[in-house]
């Protein structure tokens, strides 16, 4: 039997979304990689709590950092970075924010010829349904998601999470361990002068 | 000039519609993790607060993570995406939401079981190479004879105090130990 999952158009829409696609595969990554590192047999049971709630707190890091920050950032850029791209293209001059053409993307077919007309009569210009590129205006939208992605998840979150996840590792008493230096018993001087 | 402006708008054009079109979970995944491989080696190499050799071990392993990572989101993904376009070969329909999904699912699979289980194996044969994988050093077991030896009742108010010393008899003061003395 093959689940439904695998043919589910809601899971299909959210797998369309670099936004999701990253929240959920960040995860993910906060769950596999502690886990790994606590399963772990040849390293010691302290080095084992540091490492994985070290490596806990760095994935929430890039969690916030890249959802709460840098992608609505770069989404809402998106569309004015576009606009000086291409432009010709009807769809960037007919919506000025990324969030009025993923509302009209949801529209059925003739919901979106009466918003054009809409659209037409506020501009003064007349634009066919046809002229909207709409999978260049999806694309646009994704492609700075992952470029804003890779801003927070591999330059910014690095350089945050340094100065803050130490304190809050020794506040919960998970002090980096410091390895025991061995004593070493210096051989006792013989005071042959003397 | 123009010419070169305008081609490569229009290359950039064809890469934006056909990741509209279909926006592939590898895609966003596979560019996240080979910048992670360049940006968060530099970033540890520059961490002023830890040891010289600290800072080139961790730069490596997470190099050498995300060397993992690369090939192993790719593989899942589409490893995932042939198989779910294999069970709905008869449906074109559901084909291509079943291959999209299950490409997703195999990133995940990726992100949450094999990247990790690849990269404790292959972090280990890195360490070992390095030297660094040193066994545990079992300490020898002791020989516990304190344990187990019956308590033996020591009495400190024996002897007789003279100030603050103490005298406690004992058989040598009562045995004669003279004899020639050289």
């Amino acid at each position: 039997m093959i689940p439904p999952i695998l043919t589910n158009p809601a899971i299909y829409n959210i797998t369309q979304t670099t936004q999701a696609q990253v929240a959920i595969e960040t995860g993910l990554k906060a769950v596999g990689r502690p886990g790994f590192i606590l399963l772990d047999n040849s390293i010691d049971n302290n080095t084992k709590k540091y490492s994985s709630m070290k490596e806990f707190l760095y994935q929430l890091t890039c969690m916030v950092v890249s959802l709460g920050v840098v992608i609505p950032v770069f989404k809402k850029g998106s569309f004015a970075i576009a606009r000086k791209l291409f432009k010709d293209e009807a769809v960037f001059q007919a919506f000025k924010k990324s969030d009025d053409f993923n509302k009209f993307r949801k529209l059925t077919q003739d919901e979106k010829i009466s918003k054009l007309n809409e659209i037409n009569s506020q501009n003064g210009k007349i634009f066919d349904l046809k002229d909207i590129n709409e999978n260049l205006a999806k694309g646009m939208i994704e492609v700075t998601s992952i470029a804003g992605s890779i801003l927070g998840l591999s330059i910014l979150s690095p350089l945050i999470s340094r100065p803050l996840i130490r304190p809050v590792l020794k506040s919960i008493g998970l002090g980096e361990t410091k390895k025991e230096e061995p004593q070493q018993n210096e051989p006792a001087k013989v005071d042959v002068k003397g | 000039m123009a010419d070169l402006t305008g081609k490569i708008t229009e290359i950039g054009k064809k890469i934006l519609v056909s990741v509209g079109k279909n926006n592939k979970p590898t895609y966003a995944v596979m560019a996240i993790a080979t910048a992670n491989g360049i940006f968060k080696p530099i970033s540890s190499l520059t961490d002023k607060k830890e040891k010289p050799e600290a800072r080139k071990y961790a730069a490596l392993r997470e190099f050498a993570t995300e060397c993992v990572a690369v090939p192993t989101y790719w593989a899942c993904g589409v490893g995932a995406a042939t198989l779910g376009a294999k069970l709905f070969k008869d449906n074109p329909e559901k084909k291509a939401i079943a291959r999209a999904n299950m490409m997703f699912l195999g990133v995940c699979t990726a992100a949450v079981f094999v990247i990790p289980a690849v990269c404790s194996v292959a972090l280990w044969t890195l360490d070992k190479a390095l030297g660094k994988n040193k066994p545990h050093k079992k300490e020898p077991a002791k020989l516990d004879i304190i344990s187990q030896a019956p308590e033996v009742q020591v009495h400190s108010d024996t002897g007789t105090k003279f100030g603050n010393n103490i005298y406690r008899p004992s058989m040598s003061t009562f045995l004669n130990n003279g004899g020639l003395k050289i």
